[in-house]
Formats: C-alpha cells, structure tokens, sequence
C-alpha cells in the first residue's frame, strides 16, 4: 500500500541542542566570564569598571578581617542551615516515603506547596512570627512563659530559621525520593536475618539512603552561601553574608569590581561543589556497576 | 514485624508538626492580610477588605503585577521553546558528552543567582542592553529552562520508547510521531515544567533586582522597595494574591492531569 | 521468491555481537519461529527486519526489494511487541485505526477495516475503550488487530505471549496460528520458549550467539537436531561422548570412556578411532526389571531418582558403567500414586540404535 506521508526526520540532536547551549553560553556563561574579567580590574573613582589589571580587590577580600569573617559566617550559616535541614527534614522523608497512606500524594504536595509561593511571602512571614510583636512573643507572654518580647529576628536565630524552613522541602524530597527507592525486601531479608528495626536502619536503610542525604545537603548548602533575599528581610546588621555583601557592594557603595570579585569567589566555590558532586556520583555509579 | 511506637505515633506527629512549622508563615501572612488594622497586629484586629484595594490604589503594586505576568509567560514560552528540543535530543539521542551537557544546563537551579544578576547587569550594559526588557528576559529565561528541561526529561525518560517505535513502523514518519504520540504522553511533564518555570521568574528577585527600571519593575522588587519605608499589610495582602493564584492553576490542573503527577516531577 | 531475506547480516552493540553474518530466507505466507536463549540475537534480528536497528553490514530484502536503509515507516510492516505498545492515550479504535490513518485511507473504509480486524481478534464491540481498561490477553489482541489491520506484508511477533500465564497462553497459541493461516501473512516470531516454537511454527531458526545454528522444521528440529546445542535447547538430551569401536554394514558401535558399548547406524560414525558425541532422547529410553532380550544398547543401572509430572514420570538413573541417564516414561500403567520403578532399584535401560542421533559437540 503506498505511503501518503513523506519523509520527514526530525531535527538531527546537535540541532535540538544547539538552541539552548548557545543560548546558555552567551546569556548565562560570557555573564560570568565578563564579571570575572571585571574583579580583576582596578575600578576608576566613582565605582567605573576599567583602569587596567589589578588583583586589588581580592587582596582586599583576603586580607580584611571583616570579609574574612563574612566569608566565614555565610560558610557557617550553610553548615548549619544544612545540617538542621537533614535532622529536621530526615525522619518527615522516611515517614513519607514509607508511609502507605492514601494521603501520601496530599503530603508530598504539602512539602512542595512552600516552594510555590513567593520568597518574600515567606520571608516576610517570618518577621510576623519571630518579631517583638509578632505571633511567638505574643504566645509566650500571653501563656506567662516570658516577661519580656525575645529578640528572635534581625539575628542569626531568625536567619537560620527561616533558611531552614526556605530549603527544608528540597532536602526532604530528595530523600525521600531515594529511600522510596530502596525495594522494602532489603529491609525484610535483615529483619529475617535477626535484626531488630532500628539496627535495620541504621545498617541498612540509612546507608542506602545517604545519596539522597547528600544531594539534598549540596543543594541547601549551595542555596544557602548564595542568600540574599532571606537575609536581607530577616537579617540585620550582624548578619552580614556574602549575598547581602555584593548586593550592597552594586546598590550602595557602587564598587562594582569589588562585587564582582566577591560573587567570583562565590561562584568558584560553588562550581568546586558542584564538580566534587559529579565526582561522587561518578564513583558511586561505577561502584554499583 | 510490628512497627514500633515510634513508626505508628512517633513519626506521623513529628511529620505533622513538621507540616505546620511549613506552612506557619504563610498561613500567617494569609491571615494578617485580612488585618482591619493600620499596623500589623498580633492577634489580627478585626476582619477587612482594605489592604487588598490598597494593594491595586495606594501601594499601586498593580502595574508591577502586569510586568511580572507579562515577564513570567514569556520567559516560560522561551523554555519552552529552548527546552523541549533538548530534552527530547538528551533522551533518545546517544549524544556525546550527555551527562555533562545536561548538568551544564541545569546549572542555573544551584549556582548563587546573586552573582548571575551582578554579572548580567554588566554584560547587558557591555553588549547595549543596559537596562532594556530584553536583557531581563533574557535573565529569567537562564533561570527558568532549566525547570521545564528537568521535568520533560523525567518524562520522557520514562516513556516507552516502544510507543514511539509502534508509531513508526505503523507507517509514521518521525515528525508525525512526535505529534501524535510523543507529545501527548509527555505533557505532564512539559504543564509542571511550566509551572515551575513561571513561579520561578514571578517570584525572582536577584535577577530582577539590578535589571529593571521603573517602567519594568517586577512584583518582588516592587514589594522590596515597598517595604524599605512601609511595613503595611498591603504585603500580606498581594502574597495572598498570589497564594490565591497559585492554588487557582494547581487546581485547573488537578481537574485536567491530577496533583500526583506534578508533585512527583517536583522532586527530581 | 523469498518474501524476507538476511544476507550476511552482522550488527555488534559495543562488544557484544549480536548478529553475526546471518543469513535466512523466509518463504512466503510461512511461520517461521526464532528460538534461542536471551543474547542469542533473536531479536536484534527482528529489529533489524523492522528497520529500527541498522545493520553494520550486510543486505535485508522484503519482497524482493532492498529495503536495509529504507525507514521504518516505509517497509509496510506489522509488529507486535512484548508488552503490546498500545498508545495510552487512544482508545482502541483510534490505535487499531492508527496504521490506516497514517496511510490516509478514509472515514468509513478505516472503519470497516477496523471492525473487521476487532472481529478477527475476537474483540468486536471493544473500540471505545482505552487500553488501561482491558485485560493482558485483551491487549494483546488488539495489539495483533493494530498490526494486521494495514494488510502488512509481513508479521513481526517479538515474545508477544510472554506476558500471559499458561492457560491463556496456550489458547492465543492455537488462535494465532488459526488467524496465520487464514491471512497468509508470513509471519516472524521471536520466542525463547520451545515448546512455543514447536507448535506455532513452519520452520524454526534455533539461533545462538548471534548465528543460526539449524533452520529446519519442527520435526527436523527436534528428531534430528544437528549440533549439541539445538539438541540440549530443544528438549532434553542424553549426551553420551566416545570413539567409534568397529562397524558392521548397518549398525556401528561406540564405546565410551566409562566403557559402555553403545550400538548405533552405521552411518552415524565415521573411522574407528574417531570421536563422536551422541544424543538420545529420554522419551526414546525405557526402563525394564528383567532384560530385553534379543536387542542391542540393553544396559543395567539403579534408579537414582523419581520425579512424578503426571502425564509421565522422569527416572534419574545411573548405570554400572557410571554413565548418568534420563529416561521418561509415559505413565500409561500407573494408577493410584503406585511408581514402577523407586529410588535405588535395579532396572535396565534400553533405546533402540535408530533413536540415537549424532551431533557436533
């Protein structure tokens, strides 16, 4: 019987591809490539890029104690942030994840819902609940348990919090999604073979479930060094990190090499944890085969 | 084996006061902005519709409204158009170098977009852009293809590529194919994609910041200047908004696709 | 004229190859089966004829024409697969009518067409539903329907049964070779299931490794299987090695290490001296409590073991010799749970020399 179509192929994958990678390479990568060049420039007076070759500016960065201690607070804040959003984030996973109740799909939206809405919403909501007068104060001299309101924003307390809470669903659906993945058999041969539920866990299920555990924690550790937003509304002076440093650096003091610098090394340790992640996954990947 | 205490009681009510800490903040702001009050107030005093006209009249968040929808649709047209032929060249295509290719795309979801706006302001200006709607375009298409690749790439990934062998050798040329059955089979992961995609730029900020102009002034950097001298509930009143909108297309989608497709996209 | 033709056909994935010159006609209007274990090639072969793998070398014909780098879409094939590929989102009609719809035929004559298939498969009455809500064999069949219903010029079954259990299976086996022949279509079909290949098919392609160790029919296959793997695949087998001992005009005797004199045609074996695998079916085998008299290949053994299946009954035996043999005997005489013969008796073993084969080892 002969054919009424033609031929028609579609478009060859370098041709699907091109679009997008070209795309990406001159909007996304010359961005940074260009911001690169310009941290090494030595800025003319009034915050003008130009003026010739100089490493000044990351001179200044290692050199001056107080960005050495913003480098070093928004390195700890991504430590903690990160490790709070495993144990907080760690047992809603497995209980999601295992949980056989038709309202799982309900719950694994409950987890995704904050993701869908605004930042600054939740930012914002959090000055509600942690300010002088807002809801946690209000509870707590209202039921006696305190005397005076608790500074529990525009400090550290506060930032932690509401990062944790911003990131928590990521570490909580990567988890979740790798020990959904591990077969229940494997957790029943063990108990078979004589061990109770929590050394089950800890020798089984828990090993098993740490490549969630650690895309989840680069991904909120790199979500984290990179906040601005959350902590410009929720921080305050002593909260200064590298986020909120190169914002001020473009909005305020108009030293935009010394921005660029900043978001250069900022960059560079991020693109260092990506690689070392692939890196894992690598290994992994080869070990399993 | 009988689960313990711990999996029958412990876990569900951690799980559950988990749930509650997520969804503190918003249900908070939800409920300030029905504030009768001048400030905001803990508990809220008296119920009004107020900060939701003062939203569109005094704060006059409406045009940065326009600006963000109008942004948000075309950045998701542009992945979507840049997107869709790459997802579906990474998955059936033995193309070489695939994982670092797609890892490269995907780069902008955890590289520090702080750093991108920085670096895109100065490129802008660098090649003529300066501050136009092109380069902010430009910005929040960077950011958001990378949803709409990882969501049609789970899908498609996940098809039989034997639907699509059948297809061919009923008599189906490869475009014909993609038409009527590739395309079909992979729209729940292109409408979630979408969705990401257009919250994401909506909501962007360190983009946004340091590419607009007062005539292209998105929500978000709207509703930050707005606070920097105001601490009204009008804020709360616009988030609602924008929880109600939110909740208004989830449900669409529900009716049309069902919610576990796209809460299960949103993890990978 | 052959309708499907592979001349030296070879395609490698990696390092593995999985076709390795092949060479195999199809003739028109046949049932001819692929059989071999998984990696064999089998089905790389049948993707190869479908033209969703392209060969590394070598020609594919269909209808005399040279179709090896003509698109899929082109070859006016039909196929069926393992898990049946019935698009989701369409419902039957639609999938059944999806071939026509593609070669732009009309409304009312699509729709006759596919009535028609529906109730060649036996499902009329089915084209509103949607695939999730039919039954594995339902599926099945409107996955045949699908393929059919363009008038293919040849049929291309990849393991289309495997999915069903064995009562079903059973049935679309007698209902498939019922529709073969009542179309004509010279079909193909993948199978790693023997005793499939021995029912449906005309011929069968025992292949292995990427080659086609015998292509014969199913009788030839079995009876005369010629190298060691067809007669181990196909059946089960009684491997005996030994040198050819000395030879009369019409019989010949072997002689085997462990010393059993096995008597077998003369034109089985070559010189004396010479090594020769040979092969007896258990079916040929019988076990006797007093020796045949009067007949060669008459042997004394113990009974080592006795597994009961109902229709016969397979006795484990080993003889004096040391050689280890299976016999099965069909159970004829048995009534009421009573064996003939139980673990550690004394028997004897006797094949006649005709059922011994010879095979490359």
């Amino acid at each position: 019987m002969p054919f009424a179509t033609g031929r028609r192929r579609l478009p060859a994958p370098l041709l699907l591809l091109a679009p997008i990678v070209l795309f990406l390479l001159f909007f996304f990568v010359a961005p940074f490539a260009l911001n690169f060049g310009v941290s090494l420039q030595a800025g003319r007076p009034g915050g003008v890029v130009g003026g010739g070759f100089s490493p000044r500016h990351y001179a200044k960065l290692v050199t001056d104690p107080y960005y050495l201690k913003v480098i070093g607070q928004t390195f700890a804040l991504g430590f903690v942030c990160t490790f709070l959003s495993f144990l907080l984030g760690y047992p809603c996973a497995y209980f999601i994840a295992r949980t056989r109740s038709s309202w799982k799909g309900v719950m694994m939206f409950v987890v995704i819902a904050p993701l869908l809405t605004s930042i600054i919403m939740r930012s914002y909501g959090w000055i509600l609940i942690l300010g002088r007068t807002g809801f946690v104060n209000v509870v707590l001299q209202a039921l006696g348990l305190t005397s005076e309101p608790l500074d529990l924003i525009y400090n550290w307390v506060g930032v932690v919090i509401a990062i944790t809470h911003v990131l928590l669903p990521f570490m909580i659906l990567s988890v979740a999604s790798v020990i959904e993945g591990i077969h229940e058999s494997l957790e029943e041969s063990a108990m078979i073979l004589g061990a109770d539920r929590w050394r089950t866990f800890r020798r089984v299920t828990f090993p098993l479930s740490l490549e969630g555990v650690a895309t989840g924690a680069v991904i909120v550790f790199m979500l984290t060094i990179g906040s601005f937003v959350t902590v410009l509304l929720v921080g305050g002076e002593k909260t200064m990190v590298m986020g909120v440093l190169i914002y001020q650096q473009i909005a305020i003091t108009f030293d935009r090499a010394f921005a660029s610098a900043l978001g250069s090394v900022l960059l560079l340790i991020a693109l260092f944890l990506l690689y070392l992640q692939a890196r894992w996954l690598q290994v992994r990947g080869r070990r399993a085969a | 084996m009988r689960p313990g205490w711990l999996e029958r009681i412990g876990l569900p009510v951690y799980t559950a006061a988990l749930f509650a800490f997520l969804a503190l903040p918003m249900l908070i702001v939800v409920a300030v902005s029905f504030n009768a009050g001048e400030f905001v107030h803990f508990p809220p005093r008296g119920f009004s519709l107020r900060w939701f006209r003062h939203v569109f009249e005094g704060a006059n968040f409406g045009p940065a409204i326009l600006n963000s929808l109008e942004l948000a649709v075309l950045s998701t047209l542009g992945s979507l158009l840049l997107g869709i032929p790459a997802a579906l060249a990474l998955v059936r295509h033995a193309v070489p170098f695939r994982d670092a290719i797609q890892a490269f795309l995907l780069s902008p979801l955890s590289l520090p977009l702080i750093v991108f706006g920085v670096a895109l302001l100065f490129f802008a200006g660098a090649i003529g852009l300066q501050l136009s709607f092109i380069g902010l375009l430009a910005g929040h298409i960077v950011i958001t293809v990378p949803y709409v690749l990882r969501t049609v790439v789970a899908v498609y990934g996940a098809l039989d590529r034997q639907l699509e062998e059948a297809a061919l050798i009923l008599g189906a040329d490869e475009l014909t194919c993609f038409r009527r059955i590739t395309l079909p089979l992979i729209k729940p992961g292109i409408i979630a994609g979408s969705i990401f995609a257009f919250l994401t730029s909506f909501d962007n900020v360190p983009v946004s910041i340091f590419l607009t102009k007062t005539d292209t002034m998105t929500l978000p950097v709207a509703i930050l200047s707005y606070l920097v001298y105001s601490f009204d509930p009008s804020v709360a009143a616009v988030s609602s908004l924008q929880v109600l909108f939110a909740v208004a297309v989830l449900l669409l989608l529900e009716r049309t696709y069902g919610l576990g497709q796209v809460s299960s996209m949103g993890g990978q | 004229m052959a309708d499907v033709e592979l001349r030296r056909v070879t395609k490698t994935f990696g390092r593995v190859r999985a076709m390795d010159a092949i060479d195999l006609e199809v003739q028109k209007g046949e049932f001819l089966s692929l059989l071999g274990p998984s990696g064999s090639g089998k089905t790389t072969t049948l993707r190869v004829i479908a033209g969703l793998v392209e060969p590394a070398a070598g020609d594919v014909l269909i209808g005399g024409r040279l179709v090896t780098h003509l698109p899929v879409y082109r070859r006016n094939l039909g196929m069926v697969f393992q898990n049946y590929a019935l698009f989701p989102h369409l419902t039957v009609f639609e999938n059944v009518a999806f071939g026509l719809e593609m070669r732009k035929l009309g409304t009312t004559e699509t729709r006759r067409r596919v009535e028609e298939a529906l109730a060649l498969v036996r499902l009329p009455g089915f084209e509103a539903r949607f695939p999730h809500q039919l039954s594995g064999g339902q599926r099945q069949r409107v996955a045949l329907a699908r393929a059919i219903v363009v008038r293919p010029t040849v049929l291309l079954l990849d393991e289309p049964l495997g999915a069903l259990d064995k009562k079903l299976r059973e049935s679309m086996q007698v209902e498939l070779k019922v529709l073969q022949r009542s179309l004509g279509i010279t079909t193909i079909f993948v199978t790693h299931d023997q005793e499939e290949a021995l029912t449906l098919s005309d011929r069968i392609a025992v292949m292995n490794d990427g080659r086609v160790e015998q292509l014969d029919t199913p009788v030839e296959i079995y009876e005369r299987p010629r190298t060691r793997f067809v007669s181990e695949f196909i059946g089960a087998s009684n491997f005996l090695e030994g040198e050819a001992d000395g030879a009369t005009a019409a019989l010949a005797t072997v002689r085997t290490a462990a010393g059993l004199t096995v008597t077998v045609p003369a034109a089985l074996v070559g010189p004396v001296g010479g090594r020769v695998t040979l092969s007896v079916r258990p079916e040929k085998i019988t076990l006797h409590a007093t020796p045949p008299l009067g007949t060669p290949n008459v042997f004394r053994a113990t009974v080592e073991n006795v597994v009961y299946l109902g229709t016969s009954t397979h006795y484990y035996v080993r003889t004096d010799a040391g050689e280890r043999l299976v016999a099965y005997e069909q159970n004829v005489t048995v009534h009421g749970g009573h064996q003939l013969h139980r673990p550690g008796d004394a028997v004897y073993v006797h094949w006649g020399p005709e059922s011994t084969l010879r095979v490359s080892p």
